[in-house]
């Protein structure tokens, strides 16, 4: 229930935040809503002012914008000629698509390498985590160009527009790097506790101390993190799409800011709140399925 | 005689340069106990873990001969190690809490050890972890074996431990400090516990740095220090007659910690001569609740100038929030501390905040209590009133420490050596009460004795009163002029240290007396 | 453990020559940034153009090295915004009371909704491109970073033994402060400031390649990748060089500040 109020107090503040950016830009607000789209006469002008409440007092702006967002209502793109819920209804899926292919990608990467890994050889040890470090910091644009200019441009194996397994490994590559750091560190705190002793002296081989003991451990903060990064994965779409010229949410806030689209903007900024929120409240049930330590009271 | 189930010959274990264990050999024999007792660092933890193949990542073992049933396993490999963990071996650890998986049942936990060895067939296995739990003592073992450890009491989560460990009905039980995280009155419990497995025939290694612990099971002791056995032989000769200087020490170290001597019995102190003297702390009907828990209810008692009030009690008796009210870090929600007959607890931090260099704190861990960043020297300074360069080399010379120290930061001294800084800083503004909240229980016996004595030794020549809390009995005893028993956030019983020990009142006063173990017992039984 | 110090002398070294880069460029680079050779463009890597020409015919390598100044900038600059705007936001929540620590977790919390590169085009979209949009956008995203560790910092630091101890020892709260509370915050709060830099440094680059930084042929890697971008099947230096040049900067920053943390958290 609490859980249930912070989303939805996080929603409205991010509903907030787009307001206030709508002000606080430089320029008439009905011209930000308007954008750069040719051909519209002082008379669809007038229309919108009047639509949008403009020449009403802020508060009273605001708790209509409120209202509307409530109804599902994002405005209309004037750039595009068709309402901001249709052009991130037509957008999204693709952009969905890609980041949960990249997220699914980054953990079995991060599973499978931090279990193999972890407390192992340190040159094994140091080869992986010097990976995930540059991994890290990589600019995901850059190693897309490199994907493209390797698979599509020399090899030809894959499309060079449109595809969906080059961009989500291009995408997949930073979030690995941290999901692998800190499995493996969960991994290695876990095998460093006693009940991992415990185990082993029931005859328990180190494989299975790894996966049955260990790896629950090591979830846990795993699972947090996953949640954080769907959104930032979300947003970072916007430069994979750019890079492999795939259509998407990304491209449709790209093009929104430098038309200065702001309805669009906005839309993109609640949509990516909304996927963001429905991602933590998951990552929150599946913690407590992992950890019983919330679940259940210790004794009095 | 009967053949030993365990014997490890020459015994060498090292880690990368350093030696922990050179030349070491022991033998168990069905249903008796082997004790290895050491203080920390003494190897004792590392001899044992051999005789299961888990001496730990880096070490390089080297023995003429380890065997566990009579069959040689020096040159198993992991494999053969595996098969027979869990079945030839069980091991338990000191705090369940931890050396139990706290994401998985403690059902699950017993389990695993009967599907690894298929002990019983699969369908069996459910009725088997009960009947385990209830041989361990659990009581209601259907609900216990689908709770998770930290639903269970420190003593409910040992006896699950032992029955994970004991669940293949290995012919060998390694105790590695198995009662060292819990209450006195719990301790006796598993102690009992394992008296029966040892009744029932099997073998028992039992490791503890505690030889009052170990005089209550062992049959035969073996003293480590450094890495070697210093001194060997049947229990009642090592306790009873020790021969080497280091058990000697021991042995003093634990009859003084328990019955026999208080501090107070010295000619000196006779007489109760502090009855006499004035007031210095006077807390009246202190109450404190932390959500719908009353942590302390109407705790009333009087501090005299230059005598030790100990206050005594197991974990959650309400002790360490007396010790937080008293030093007005936390407000009582009803009562009253004074302080040299002033108001004190009831005061505004701005008016208490001059008047605090009267009364002041050393702790349990005093490395977390010490700004990490500063050294001895700066420790120090910044608890005198006005910097003086002589006045803290003479306040570590009080101490027993050299100017030599002056320069290291807390994390490079030993964890004797820190809390004689502690003692120091808390000296340094000449307070006229010192609260001592558990302040030798992370130490070695060897150790404690020394800080204990350093405190009586200040006692006297300063005339600073102490609070001092423990949950330890025979420290309690040793240093107290008059002691407090609290449970649950009450007094208990309150009286004189002869009395409170020779003569209880309270049933849960004789109770927490009954199952301290005792050395002296054991040697005359 | 060695190999972790090869690391940070690497780093360190591979820092120097970007801040000389930064400094004195003209130093480095054999051309003129902006040098355009028609008759030479798109050239491949040789002695004369150490990493090729680009569409215009202008030498890589001395673009690359002309560009550091102006990524170390963006770096610096937005990871010193956020480090102030966080430290405000970390202090104000811990010293002003409960209901100022609710309202900037709250706060933070709407952040986190929002993150990384979608508040960066919606703090864009309000100022505009340019350089000191691009600046401004990277701090945005980065101050509840360094928001929290600020005042996860000084509520541990409060609650701590050694705080109890001054207290106990009846120092005033603002000697706390000062002698105890700053001191041992200070530490983990520049490390991660340092960390910043380098994700600062590749997430301003990222717009930049967005074509969000600005107009103008100012050299700088984001932008200079961007405009290679139709060009990456035929010259693959072009893409690849300036690329490099981010990579290697971040990870030297990232690894010369990861070694600070470990032995800052060694000490504690």
């Amino acid at each position: 229930m609490k859980r249930l109020a912070l989303s939805a107090g996080v929603l409205w503040g991010a509903v907030t935040v787009a307001f206030i950016a709508l002000h606080l830009a430089p320029g008439k607000v009905v011209d930000l809503i308007i954008g750069n789209s040719p051909g519209v006469t002082p008379a669809v002008r007038q229309q919108i002012i009047k639509d949008y409440g403009l020449d009403r007092p802020l508060l009273v702006q605001y708790v209509s914008y409120l209202e509307h967002v409530l109804r599902g209502d994002l405005g209309h793109s004037y750039r595009l000629q068709i309402p901001v819920s249709r052009a991130i209804g037509d957008a999204l899926p693709a952009t969905l698509a890609l980041t949960f292919t990249a997220i699914g990608l980054a953990l079995i990467f991060a599973l499978v390498v931090a279990v193999l890994t972890a407390h192992r050889r340190p040159w094994l040890r140091g080869l992986f985590s010097t990976a995930e470090t540059i991994g890290v910091s990589i600019p995901t644009f850059w190693f897309g160009i490199l994907l493209l200019t390797v698979f599509s441009f020399t090899l030809h194996l894959a499309p060079a527009a449109g595809g969906l397994v080059l961009p989500a490994i291009a995408l997949a590559v930073a979030p690995a790097g941290m999901l692998t750091q800190v499995l493996r560190d969960g991994l290695e705190n876990a095998l460093d506790e006693p009940f991992i002793v415990t185990a082993r002296s029931r005859g328990l081989g180190d494989f299975a101390v790894r996966l049955r003991h260990g790896l629950r451990h090591a979830l846990l903060p795993a699972i947090t993190l996953t949640g954080w990064l769907i959104g930032l994965t979300l947003g970072s779409a916007v430069v994979v799409e750019q890079v492999f010229s795939r259509p998407g949410l990304g491209q449709l806030a790209l093009g929104a800011v430098t038309g200065k689209d702001m309805p669009v903007v906005m839309g993109v900024v609640l949509v990516v709140a909304l996927v963001y929120v429905i991602a933590s409240t998951v990552v929150d049930l599946l913690y407590r399925v992992v950890d019983p330590r919330l679940r259940t009271e210790a004794p009095s | 005689m009967s053949i030993p189930i365990a014997e490890i010959e020459d015994l060498h274990i090292s880690f990368g340069s350093v030696s922990a264990v050179r030349g070491v050999s022991l033998s168990i024999e069905p249903g008796k106990c082997v004790a290895l007792v050491g203080e920390s660092g003494s190897g004792k933890s590392v001899t044992a873990r051999t005789l299961v193949g888990l001496t730990g990542a880096g070490a390089s073992v080297l023995a003429a001969r380890v065997a566990l049933g009579g069959t040689d396993v020096t040159r198993h490999g992991e494999r053969q190690w595996r098969s027979l963990r869990g079945r030839v071996a069980g091991l338990v650890l000191q705090d369940a809490l931890v050396s139990l998986d706290p994401l998985r049942t403690v059902g699950a936990e017993i389990a695993e050890v009967l599907h690894r060895h298929r002990v019983v067939p699969r369908a069996g296995i459910r009725d088997r972890v009960i009947e385990l739990l209830s041989l361990a003592g659990v009581p209601e073992p259907e609900v216990r074996a689908g709770q998770y450890p930290h639903q269970l009491s420190g003593g409910l989560r040992q006896r699950a431990l032992i029955a994970s460990a004991i669940a293949a009905d290995p012919p060998l039980l390694i105790a590695d400090e198995p009662t060292t995280a819990l209450d006195v009155t719990v301790q006796a419990q598993i102690l009992d516990l394992l008296a029966e497995r040892k009744a029932a025939g099997t073998g028992l290694l039992l490791i503890s740095h505690d030889l009052a612990v170990v005089a209550r099971l062992a049959d035969h002791i073996h003293v480590m220090k450094d890495g070697v056995f210093v001194e060997s032989g049947p229990a009642q000769e090592v306790l009873h007659d020790p021969q080497h200087p280091y058990t000697r020490s021991l042995v003093a170290a634990v009859t003084s910690l328990t019955r026999g001597v208080s501090r107070s019995d010295s000619p000196s102190r006779a007489g109760n001569a502090t009855t006499q003297r004035e007031v210095v702390l006077e807390a009246s009907e202190l109450t404190k609740r932390y959500g719908g828990r009353r942590a302390v209810d109407g705790v009333s008692f009087t501090l005299r100038a230059g005598e030790t009030l100990g206050l005594v009690g197991e974990s959650g008796s309400g002790k360490t929030t007396v010790a937080r009210l008293v030093l007005g870090l936390l407000a009582p929600d009803t009562g009253q501390v004074e302080l040299d007959g002033q108001a004190w607890s009831g005061l505004a931090e701005r008016d208490r905040r001059p008047r605090r260099q009267e009364i002041q704190v050393i702790h349990q861990d005093p490395l977390s209590s010490f700004d990490p960043r500063l050294t001895v020297r700066r420790l120090i300074e910044e608890a005198l009133p006005v910097r003086d360069e002589g006045r803290v080399a003479e306040l570590l010379d009080q101490v027993g420490l050299g100017v030599d120290l002056l320069g290291r930061r807390p994390r490079e001294l030993s964890g004797g050596q820190r809390q004689r800084v502690a003692i120091a800083r808390a000296l340094a503004p000449e307070p006229r009460v010192l609260v001592c909240d558990e302040p030798v229980s992370a130490l070695d016996v060897s150790i404690q004795a020394q800080v204990l004595d350093l405190l009586a030794d200040l006692q006297r020549e300063l005339g600073v009163s102490y609070l001092f809390i423990s949950h330890h009995l025979g420290v309690i005893h040793h240093v107290s002029d008059r002691v407090l028993v609290m449970k649950d956030g009450r007094v208990i019983e309150e009286g004189d240290v002869h009395q409170i020990f020779n003569a209880p009142q309270a049933a849960y006063t004789k109770e927490l007396l009954a199952a301290v173990p005792q050395l002296e017992d054991a040697i005359r039984s | 453990m060695r190999s972790l110090r090869i690391g940070f002398w690497l780093g360190v070294l591979v820092l120097a020559v970007l801040v000389v880069a930064a400094i004195v460029p003209g130093a480095l680079a054999p051309h003129s940034p902006d040098a355009a050779d028609p008759l030479l463009t798109l050239a491949r890597p040789s002695a004369r153009f150490l990493f090729g020409t680009d569409q215009n015919g202008r030498d890589v390598f001395s673009r690359v090295v002309f560009g550091v100044r102006r990524s170390l900038l963006t770096g610096v600059g937005a990871s010193a915004l956020a480090l102030l705007g966080g430290t405000v936001l970390g202090v104000l929540a811990t010293q002003g009371g409960r209901l100022a620590d609710e309202v900037v977790t709250r706060l933070l919390d709407v952040q986190m909704a929002i993150p990384g590169m979608t508040l960066a085009l919606l703090v864009i979209a309000v100022t505009g491109t340019g350089t000191g949009s691009v600046v401004v956008a990277v701090a945005v995203i980065t101050i509840p970073g360094y928001a929290r560790i600020v005042r996860g910092q000084i509520l541990q630091i409060r609650r701590s033994g050694y705080v109890e101890a001054a207290v106990a020892l009846g120092q005033r709260p603002s000697t706390i402060t000062i002698r105890h509370v700053v001191p041992n915050a200070l530490g983990p709060v520049l490390v991660l400031a340092t960390i910043g830099v380098g994700a600062a440094i590749g997430a301003g680059s990222s717009l930049s390649f967005l074509g969000l930084g600005g107009q103008g042929g100012a050299p700088e890697w984001g932008a200079m990748l961007a405009g290679s971008r139709d060009y990456f099947a035929v010259a693959w230096w072009a893409a690849v060089f300036p690329g490099l040049a981010i990579t290697i900067t971040v990870l030297a920053v990232t690894v010369v500040g990861r070694h600070l943390q470990k032995r800052i958290e060694g000490r504690q």
